[in-house]
């Protein structure tokens, strides 16, 4: 059975309000704050930047847009993901509670979702690593029908945030996605990122991908990782996978899965032949088992492809089928019932949304905007949304629909933008959380276990654990040691603990001179100004402790 | 090795109409669903604030990657 490693860096949206709503503080400066606050409580050795590294051997520090972000540790198997995940979050909500104590009156809440409704058009990233030895371009032609047919296990559920009106999808990252391929991670994403950073040395590359949502779901993320490393691992043995379901149009293919909760729409394939997601993902799942007992196979194979069979099976029967365990499926019945009580169904809201986007692009706004878009604009004078309103009327009455309800149904939307963001919400007020602990939901992997001796505890093997142990066991004062994915520096004994190999076992420390230095070509450039920076001893303080 | 960016795709011809869904241990499946709801129901009525627009406007966030 051969090894395999991946992780997951997790981007959470963070706000700090008083009880009336009032701003703590700054985004910019609550993150840091909540990072001063790591460094206080957490046993770490800092990263090369302002970051750290824990003693379970997870990386936090503060990303673009002053987004907290998790990395996991480099994890051999998927239950180790969810765990280190699920510990990720643990840390971030006591961090929170000690920051909220110091500051009565003030809450500290995390939302695990990757768009903004607001307006402002943005999204943030949930990335997964794999690592592997092929050719990164042939791995893109092998894996992309993959990544585009498993949003429908692996959609984290909500809304168009690029649009007007209330269009929902299996996946709200798609929308950002604006290309097949792409080596930019903050603008013109693709479903396939470039970059290739490996990390690690020995000839190792790192697929990075970049086009996956954060989930709430145990199965989700378990099958996300599970399912995706087996198709990496069947890529690098060597299996042909793209002949047979190679997309003709990836980008579309992946907007009109998401768009279809019946996982029924068909995407055209080489051999002008059509294929839903589901038989794509079939064809993937028959190619693994077919492959079971092949020596490239991880130990946890045989029950991946059960698992994944397991909702597949399910996927076909319906999203009823699938709405307790999947992070789509389950908001997507809360939001048709949501709806409902407030008096729309279903099926007007696409109605209502080509309205919404036809006022709005009388009004010349973009479309994520629709703040201004009210009934009582309608009767205004002499305006340009009241000649469009008055258009849109033989609409409206073959729909059935009245102007009366505009405001209804902006306010509706508002709320489900509004309950989107609060489902994945950290800690005992989210909406997944309370489901969860309701017992309504049928979406844990019984195997994850209980999450809190992870919080302090790395994986049982690979550097990640080496990394961790070493934290673990370290004296309260590290400002001597710098640590990076692929080593720990010790500034003060002036040696290094190589972790270039990601399967390394033992501890080992190597005198770090610079003859030693010189070799390690593992160690990039930029890293070895740093450490001949550092060896001047420098003396380390907290540039943000008084924030 | 490099990688051109690809933003420009052929167009689908039109797709084939979806065919109808299935459904499978339909009571089972109901009960599940009845209790989801009325959980779901309560967890949204205690999550949501009574201004969702303040709380978008409060909660915008900046763009990461």
């Amino acid at each position: 059975m051969a090894k395999r490693l991946f992780g997951m860096e997790t981007e959470y949206a963070v706000d700090g309000r008083t009880t009336t709503y009032d701003a703590v503080s700054p985004r910019d400066i609550l993150a840091w704050q909540l990072i001063d606050e790591a460094r206080l409580q957490l046993k770490h050795l800092r990263d090369f930047g302002e970051g750290m590294f824990l003693e379970n051997g997870s990386r936090l520090y503060i990303d673009s847009g002053y987004h907290p972000e998790l990395s996991t540790p480099e994890c051999a198997d998927p239950w180790d993901v969810v765990r280190y995940i699920l510990a990720g979050e643990r840390i971030l909500l006591d961090l929170a509670g000690k920051l909220e104590s110091r500051k009565p009156g003030t809450e500290l809440q995390f939302f695990k979702c990757n768009v903004d409704y607001s307006g402002a058009g943005t999204t943030w990233g949930c990335h997964e690593s794999y690592l592997h030895r092929m050719s990164p371009e042939k791995l893109s032609e092998e894996i992309i029908p993959h990544l585009v047919s498993r949003i429908i296990y692996t959609g984290a559920g909500g809304f168009d945030s690029l649009a007007a009106g209330l269009t929902f999808t299996l996946s709200p990252r798609v929308p950002h996605l604006e290309n097949v391929v792409s080596e930019s991670s903050t603008s013109a994403r693709g479903i396939f990122h470039t970059k290739d950073e490996s990390l690690s040395g020995g000839g190792y590359h790192r697929l990075h991908l970049i086009c996956g949502e954060s989930l709430c779901s145990q199965t989700a993320m378990w099958l996300k990782v599970a399912t995706t490393a087996l198709v990496v691992a069947m890529a690098e043995a060597g299996i042909n996978l793209s002949d047979t379901v190679r997309l003709v149009a990836p980008l579309t293919a992946l907007k009109g899965f998401a768009s279809d909760p019946s996982c029924k729409a068909k995407a055209i394939v080489a051999g002008r032949r059509w294929m839903t997601a589901i038989e794509i993902q079939r064809f993937y799942l028959e190619s693994a088992e077919a492959n079971l007992r092949a020596p490239f196979m991880p130990f946890w194979a045989e029950e991946a492809c059960r698992e994944w069979r397991s909702i597949l099976d399910r996927l076909e029967k319906g999203h009823e089928a699938v709405n307790t365990t999947l992070d789509w499926a389950i908001k997507l019945s809360l939001y048709k019932d949501h709806a409902a009580r407030q008096g729309f169904t279903w099926e007007s809201l696409p109605h209502w949304t080509h309205i919404h986007k036809r006022l709005d692009a009388a009004l010349g706004y973009p479309a994520n905007f629709g703040a201004n878009i009210s009934m009582e604009t309608l009767f205004e004078e002499n305006t340009i949304v009241r000649d469009e309103a008055r258009a849109l009327a033989p609409y409206l009455k073959e729909k059935g629909l009245r102007w009366l309800d505009l405001n209804r149904f902006l306010l509706l939307r508002r709320q489900l933008f509004e309950i989107d963001t609060r489902f994945g919400q950290l800690g005992e007020k989210g909406i997944f959380s309370k489901l969860s602990a309701s017992g309504v939901l049928t979406h844990r992997m019984e195997q994850v276990g209980d999450i809190r001796k992870f919080v302090t505890r790395p994986p049982a093997s690979g550097r990640a654990h080496l990394r961790g142990e070493f934290i673990r066991n370290s004296d309260a004062d590290t400002s001597a040691y710098e640590c990076d994915w692929q080593g720990v520096w010790d500034t003060r004994n002036k040696r290094l603990l190589d972790l270039s190999d990601p399967f390394a076992s033992k501890e080992e420390w190597r005198k770090l001179d610079e003859k030693a230095m010189d070799m390690f070509d593992l160690i990039p450039a930029g890293l070895r100004e740093r450490i001949r920076y550092l060896e001047g001893a420098r003396s380390y303080t907290c540039s943000y402790a008084n924030r | 090795m490099r990688f051109l960016n690809r933003n420009r795709e052929p167009e689908q011809d039109e797709t084939p109409a979806p065919e109808n869904p299935s459904a499978g241990n339909l009571s089972q499946l109901r009960l599940a669903g009845e209790e989801l709801l009325a959980a779901g129901a309560d967890a949204i009525s205690r999550a949501l604030s009574t201004d969702s627009e303040a709380f978008l406007a409060a909660t915008k966030q900046q763009g990461g990657q």
